[in-house]
């Protein structure tokens, strides 16, 4: 009897979801979050799905988990002080970054650089010096190292990230410097770039290794302490975290690459939008997952989301896979503003679960999104099962604020919020959509986190999107998904070459070495090889970019220069795709990276299906209430059903409420609803 | 042209002011007609306006430039498109009015005024590089501007626009970029609006003639292939706006978003200034041939309750090298509208900022050149302009405002690589940024936002270069109790023969210091520093020739220090010495701080003591501070200033005028004819 935890760690719940893996026996259960120290939110979780379901430790096959303590240590500068060893001439590299100012022209005058990860008094130079081509033209000096680690010992610094130039070509020096250093001071963190990110740009390389490093304490000693909690509950099965790239790892593999689980919380929904999705039969689909800050969006063709090779984490550029996830800072507590006192704006502030909105009576009197619905009878008296009490004096106040200053009537200004943040999640699904020639009309919306369900009609509506998918427990779809994918490792390989000058031999050899560590590291994890599958990708660009587009290179038995003119060919129309030409015919192709990606499968669990019913839903009829929607100009009675009471079958005409313990439906007028046979809530535009 | 005498002694007046603003017409080359029905239809678009509908506009515009510059960032072959961001896109009202938030980028004026209604239709894309030819639009040829009409059932609504600085538009230079032209026609192909596109067909004759007389022909097919892609974006998120919104209302929407930036500007910027009149003045280092003359920029700044006027009287005639800046005054408002942002945080700047805040020029000076002036390092304006704007605002302010910078520089290496191939390695490089009243200045950051230096482990695939440093140049930012930040330095060594040119300015003149704050270290060039052939090499220059292996250091300008630096807090001062921002002798000389060399621990009362003597010795401190080349040349009566009185006089010295004058001619031909 095999069950498998998941523990998804949110802003303000901790969700957790209890699966067993033949029967599809399935517990769910929210405690609240612990922000301070994350770890007690795991453990209270824990304690409470094994008291609530009568799992005992020896029938948890494994446990999963989804984090956010890497993210949040970013944002909050929470990491531990560390030293840089970086090559001789580069002390300051850092400092000058890219020499970039975001924004807009005219903003240098106020912009204030953000603080570097490694302050300068803690970065020292190391001699040696590799070319471009990987040759040594200067050797490491033991002794400069190894005195240079003693003194950050003599510091009470207690990681080192080491980052030599053109180590992506050749990282002999780096693990000269690493052995050297562990040598005098083996207790040492340590990271060196050849080892977090096989790549050309030094400076990208660097950010990345000191972000990692500054990391790897912190996470060692979360993971150490949820594990030390397990073995404690006799729960020996493995513990795996979800990373940034929508695979898995184990905690350990974490502790030494952080960086990688950068952006897991938001992962492991897509992973499960996906799986909803395809269950339903829908493998096209925008997944829109809606939290008190933020929109998570992501755009999935063929039941897979898009991968990214770099990303943002806050006001840092890292380069580490990550699921295409575009996130916009519209969520239920985006407060809403006057720009210049007249331009409504909503978001990027919020209002988050504390003070949260006016209407949680928790001393906000900002107005938010949430306050917004409440004015406009989107939702009613409770949040979280009775968790929340929502108060519409507050909202009303709140919202009033901007209907003075506006001169509209107290719904015109909530409707006015409303339509500015479903603009703003409106021009997010854009970006990963019309933007890159997509059209949202040909995908179904899956909409979940809190709040996602509570804007999906309206946001459907907005671009014109016929299909909405609401899975069975919106709010805890995150904690569902990390039940659903596989072990992952990426590498990268970087070597730059152009496709009429292409050294095949070479490319192979360099996709067999990488094949071969792949495959050493999932088995050192416990997978047998039946159990393993790996793929083949390589990033090219036109002779003169500087950005490459990743194409995979096709499994086959085709002689490698087959399968590498099949992967140009494939890059020729990915360019055409997205930025409207391609040079097909007329240029030759530069290859940047070779990378494998290797995948150690799990077993996927039962899924079992929703009780059957008929077409009525009257039995799930809870009440009515008054409803604004704009395009009939004022509120009109719709029923509220309970989505617990909901069975397969059951239609629902819009407009409707659907109120479950975590999370709200509105149905517009002109959708129909329908539970399926998944227990998922499709919504049909007629 | 009203003079500028009349103009000042009523200046007060409100008849005056609306004098000022009608003048202004003269000052906008492009002359675009109103057809009355256009504007009748779009008023009544604009009366019932929904003002959410507007934002939601604004939004998905901002969102398609947004997008189409990512897209030319991630396709272009420039290096100084791609990398450092030297393009903009915009959206362009029927009138060719900028709604999109980028101020500065070009319009399509000169395709409405060479092209009659009828002949721009669906498919057209025009392009254009003709800095005299083009209304004002466009600065200098590199700058490539491409144009696509957008249409909504059939009838014109506005235009996409991208300009973009491509590697090489020909003419005599590798890069097209002579600091000595003496006529545009040494600058490079002239390619006056045309077709390049029309009707959805390639020109491909004209393509040819544009590509072949580029240097770098692939780069720029690139580039501009780019360019009209991008274009392409922004004209079907118009397309799409319409679709769902209506063309009136968001036609009508973009003269709101429009009208928005002028209300904001004069309801939130304008009242922070104090009525009044305020001089602000800079140098030019030199025209790029006559090198010991500075060319001065001069602007007047007016305020009236509700509009300002920038007034360039003054500022130098016409120059014979290529430092002029032939746009007009409807475009430099906009440039500088933008720094209305150090008082406004947030304002966007559209076209609407015109009609709060106009800059009037006199004819054929720096700023008004006449055809075939040479102009393609306007740039060194552009900068200049902002640095007299500091200084009149610091006037204004009293001093509160953010102090002088210099955040473009250019170096560039060209030569044969080691296949024999012709090889050029441009970079723009960042500067410190002015401190400002409550921090520190930024180091080593670039104007142009977005703008990315080139990595070493990029520039190595690519050129025969070693990067041999990459850092911060120490003690360049200049002192005060707010610090300049720090210059940029990179130090190459070269592996071939070949030549380096430079398109720098402040590498004699400093960033200025203000209310007390110090200049910052100019920056320039040093050939092989430290061997016995160290040589250190000054402004912009065509052609400084390098042997294989030899190190060249390249460092930019430090921004200017702001307030007193003895009040500088001196656990800051000891952080940056230990840090290697500051050297020991710079904390104990302009910060009066005392320190151990070893532990860096500071002596209290050696401090307190070494900073009452420099108080002493140096008296009240002035409002700005030019640093010693300026003040020397201002000793010598070789310069003149308006208001002396306010200004430093603490570091005139001729050895200063010796160091950068010896061997002047050395690597430029000189002044004569």
């Amino acid at each position: 009897m095999a069950w498998r935890l998941a523990v998804d760690i949110g802003g303000t719940f901790t969700d957790i979801v209890a699966l067993q893996e033949d029967s599809g026996e399935l517990h769910l259960a929210k405690v609240p979050s612990t922000p301070d120290d994350p770890a007690n939110g795991f453990i209270n979780g824990i304690e409470h799905i094994i008291d609530a379901s009568g799992v005992s430790s020896s029938d948890i096959g494994a446990v999963f988990h989804g984090t956010t303590v890497a993210t949040n240590a970013i944002l909050q500068r929470k990491y531990s002080p560390l030293g840089l060893m970086i090559t001789t001439g580069y002390r300051e590299a850092l400092e000058v970054a890219r020499q970039t100012v975001p924004g807009e022209f005219g903003d240098i005058t106020w912009w204030i650089k953000p603080e570097r990860v490694v302050p300068l008094e803690l970065i020292r130079e190391v001699g040696g010096r590799l070319d471009v081509d990987g040759n040594e033209v200067a050797p490491i000096d033991p002794d400069e190292v190894r005195t240079l680690a003693v003194e950050f010992k003599q510091l009470g610094i207690k990681a080192l990230a080491v980052s030599l130039l053109h180590s992506y070509r050749n990282p002999t020096h780096e693990k000269q410097v690493r052995d050297l250093i562990q040598e005098v001071y083996p207790e040492c963190f340590i990271s060196i770039s050849s080892d977090i990110l096989r790549e050309y740009r030094e400076y990208e390389r660097t950010n990345t290794t000191c972000l990692n490093t500054a990391l790897m304490p912190l996470l060692s000693n979360y993971h150490e302490k949820l594990e030390r909690h397990l073995h404690g509950r006799d729960i020996t099965a493995p513990f795996y975290i979800m990373r940034s790239s929508g695979g898995l790892a184990q905690a350990e593999e974490i502790s030494r690459l952080p960086i990688a689980a950068a952006l897991s919380g938001p992962a492991a929904g897509v992973i499960a939008a996906c799986h909803f999705g395809n269950l339903s039969g829908f493998p096209n689909i925008i997944c829109f997952d809606v939290g008190g800050t933020s929109a998570d969006i992501c755009l999935v063709e063929d039941g897979a989301p898009r991968m990214l090779t770099e990303g943002r984490v806050d006001i840092y550029d890292v380069k580490t896979p990550m699921i295409d996830i575009h996130t916009v800072g519209a969520g239920g507590g985006s407060i809403a503003w006057l720009a210049g006192g007249r331009s409504l704006k909503v978001g990027p502030d919020s209002a988050g679960a504390d003070p949260g909105p006016a209407c949680y009576g928790r001393g906000g009197e900002l107005p938010t999104v949430t306050d917004a619905n409440l004015v406009l009878g989107r939702l009613t008296s409770a949040l979280a099962g009775g968790g929340v009490n929502l108060n519409y004096d507050s909202a009303a106040q709140a919202v009033g604020t901007i209907a003075s200053a506006l001169n509209l009537e107290l719904t015109a200004a909530a409707d006015g919020i409303l339509r500015i943040a479903i603009e703003n999640m409106a021009a997010g699904i854009r970006t990963v959509s019309v933007k890159r020639g997509r059209d949202p009309r040909d995908y179904a919306l899956v909409a979940f986190g809190g709040a996602g369900p509570l804007h999906a009609c309206y946001l459907a509506d907005w671009l014109d999107m016929k299909q909405v998918l609401i899975p069975p427990s919106p709010g805890v779809t995150s904690a569902y998904g990390l039940l659903l994918t596989d072990v992952r490792i990426d590498l990268v390989h970087t070597d730059v070459q152009r496709e009429d000058q292409l050294d095949r031999e070479r490319v192979a050899s360099q996709f067999n070495e990488l094949e071969a560590r792949v495959a050493e590291r999932l088995a050192g994890e416990g997978f047998d090889a039946s159990s393993i599958a790996l793929t083949h990708f390589l990033d090219m660009r036109y002779g003169g970019q500087a950005y490459e587009i990743r194409v995979p290179l096709a499994a086959s038995s085709n002689p490698m220069i087959e399968r590498l003119a099949a992967a140009i060919a494939a890059f020729h129309v990915a360019h055409k795709d997205l930025y409207g030409y391609s040079y097909e015919g007329r240029e030759p192709v530069e290859l940047v990276n070779v990378g494998v990606t290797g995948l150690g499968l799990l077993k996927r669990p039962q899924i079992p299906a929703a009780t059957a019913g008929d077409s009525a839903p009257d039995a799930a009829l809870r009440d009515t209430t008054e409803v604004y929607f704009p395009q009939s100009r004022g509120k009109v009675e719709c029923p509220i059903y309970v989505r617990a009471e909901l069975k397969a079958g059951n239609l629902i005409t819009g407009p409707a409420i659907v109120e479950q313990y975590d999370s709200t439906t509105v149905i517009n007028p002109g959708w129909n609803g329908r539970i399926d046979e998944w227990g998922s809530l499709v919504l049909t535009k007629q | 042209m009203a003079g500028a005498q009349e103009f000042s002694q009523t200046y007060y007046d409100k008849a005056d002011e609306q004098t000022a603003f009608a003048d202004y017409a003269e000052y906008r080359y492009g002359k675009v007609d109103r057809d009355p029905a256009y504007l009748e239809r779009i008023a009544a678009a604009r009366k019932d306006l929904d003002p959410i509908l507007v934002d939601i506009v604004d939004g998905g515009i901002e969102a398609a430039v947004m997008e189409a510059e990512a897209a030319v960032e991630r396709t272009a072959r420039s290096t100084i498109i791609r990398e450092q961001h030297d393009y903009r896109a915009s959206l362009n009202t029927l009138d060719c009015l900028s709604v999109s938030r980028v101020s500065w980028a070009a319009t399509a004026d000169p395709i409405v005024m060479k092209f009659s209604s009828e002949n721009i239709l669906p498919g057209d894309v025009f392009i254009y590089n003709d800095v005299y030819g083009s209304a004002g639009t466009i600065g200098h040829l590199p700058d490539y501007c491409v144009v696509t009409p957008i249409f909504f059932d059939d009838n014109l609504i506005g235009f996409a626009q991208i300009f973009g600085h491509v590697s090489d538009v020909g003419g005599r230079m590798a890069g097209s970029w002579p600091s000595t032209s003496r006529s545009i026609f040494e600058e490079g192909t002239i390619c006056p609006p045309v077709k390049l596109h029309e009707q959805g067909v390639l020109n491909e004759g004209l393509y040819d003639v544009l590509l072949r007389n580029s240097r770098f022909p692939e780069d720029l097919r690139g580039d501009i292939d780019a360019f009209v892609g991008a274009n392409e974006i922004i004209r079907r998120r118009v397309v799409e706006l319409c679709e769902r919104f209506g063309r009136d209302e968001v036609e009508g929407a973009f003269y709101e978003i429009i009208d928005r930036c002028a209300e904001v500007v004069r309801e939130k910027g304008l009242p922070f200034f104090p009525e009044g009149e305020f001089i602000g003045e800079d140098f030019i280092e030199n025209d790029g041939l006559t090198l010991d003359k500075p060319v001065k920029m001069k602007l007047t700044m007016r305020k009236y309750p509700e509009k300002m006027v920038l007034d360039f009287d003054g500022t130098a005639e016409q120059a014979k090298g290529p430092i002029n800046w032939a746009l007009d005054g409807r475009h430099y408002s906009k440039w500088l509208g933008a720094f209305f942002k150090a008082q406004i945080p947030g304002i966007i700047i559209n076209e609407g900022v015109t009609d709060a805040f106009r800059c009037r020029i006199p004819k054929r000076t720096i700023l008004s050149s006449e055809f075939p002036a040479p102009v393609v390092s306007r740039m060194t304006c552009m900068l200049r302009m902002i640095s007299a704007y500091t200084v009149a605002l610091a006037k204004a302010f009293d001093g509160e405002v953010v102090a002088d910078m210099q955040n473009i520089q250019i170096y560039g290496l060209y030569g044969e690589d080691l296949e024999g191939k012709l090889f050029l390695m441009r970079e723009i490089f960042g500067a410190g940024s002015g401190a400002r009243p409550y921090a520190d200045g930024t180091d080593a950051v670039d104007l142009v936002p977005y703008s990315k230096n080139l990595p070493a482990e990029f520039i190595e695939q690519r050129f025969p270069v070693s990067v041999e440093r990459v850092g911060l140049a120490i003690d360049s930012g200049g002192p005060g109790k707010y610090r300049g930040g720090l210059g940029y330095v990179k130090e190459l060594r070269t592996l071939v023969d070949g030549q380096y040119t430079t398109v720098t300015e402040r590498t004699a003149f400093a960033c200025i210091g203000i209310k007390g704050g110090r200049w910052g270290a100019p920056g320039g060039s040093i050939k092989n520093p430290g061997t016995p052939e160290e040589e250190h090499v000054f402004y912009s220059r065509d052609a400084v020739p390098v042997k294989a292996n030899d190190l060249v250091r390249l460092i930019t300008p430090g921004g200017g220090g702001w307030g007193d630096p003895l009040e500088r807090d001196i656990e800051a001062v000891r952080m940056d010495v230990v840090r290697r921002l500051v050297s020991h002798g710079s904390a104990e000389r302009d910060y009066g701080v005392v320190m151990d060399p070893d532990s860096f621990e500071v002596d209290e009362s050696a401090t307190k003591k070494l900073r009452s003597e420099i108080a002493e010795r140096r008296g009240p401190t002035k409002l700005i501070d030019r640093g010693p080349y300026a003040e020397s040349l201002i000793k010598r009566g070789l310069l003149e200033v308006s208001d002396p009185e306010l200004e430093c006089t603490s570091c005139a010295d001729d050895k200063v005028l010796e160091h950068y004058w010896k061997d002047l001619y050395k690597y430029t031909a000189g002044p004569t004819e």
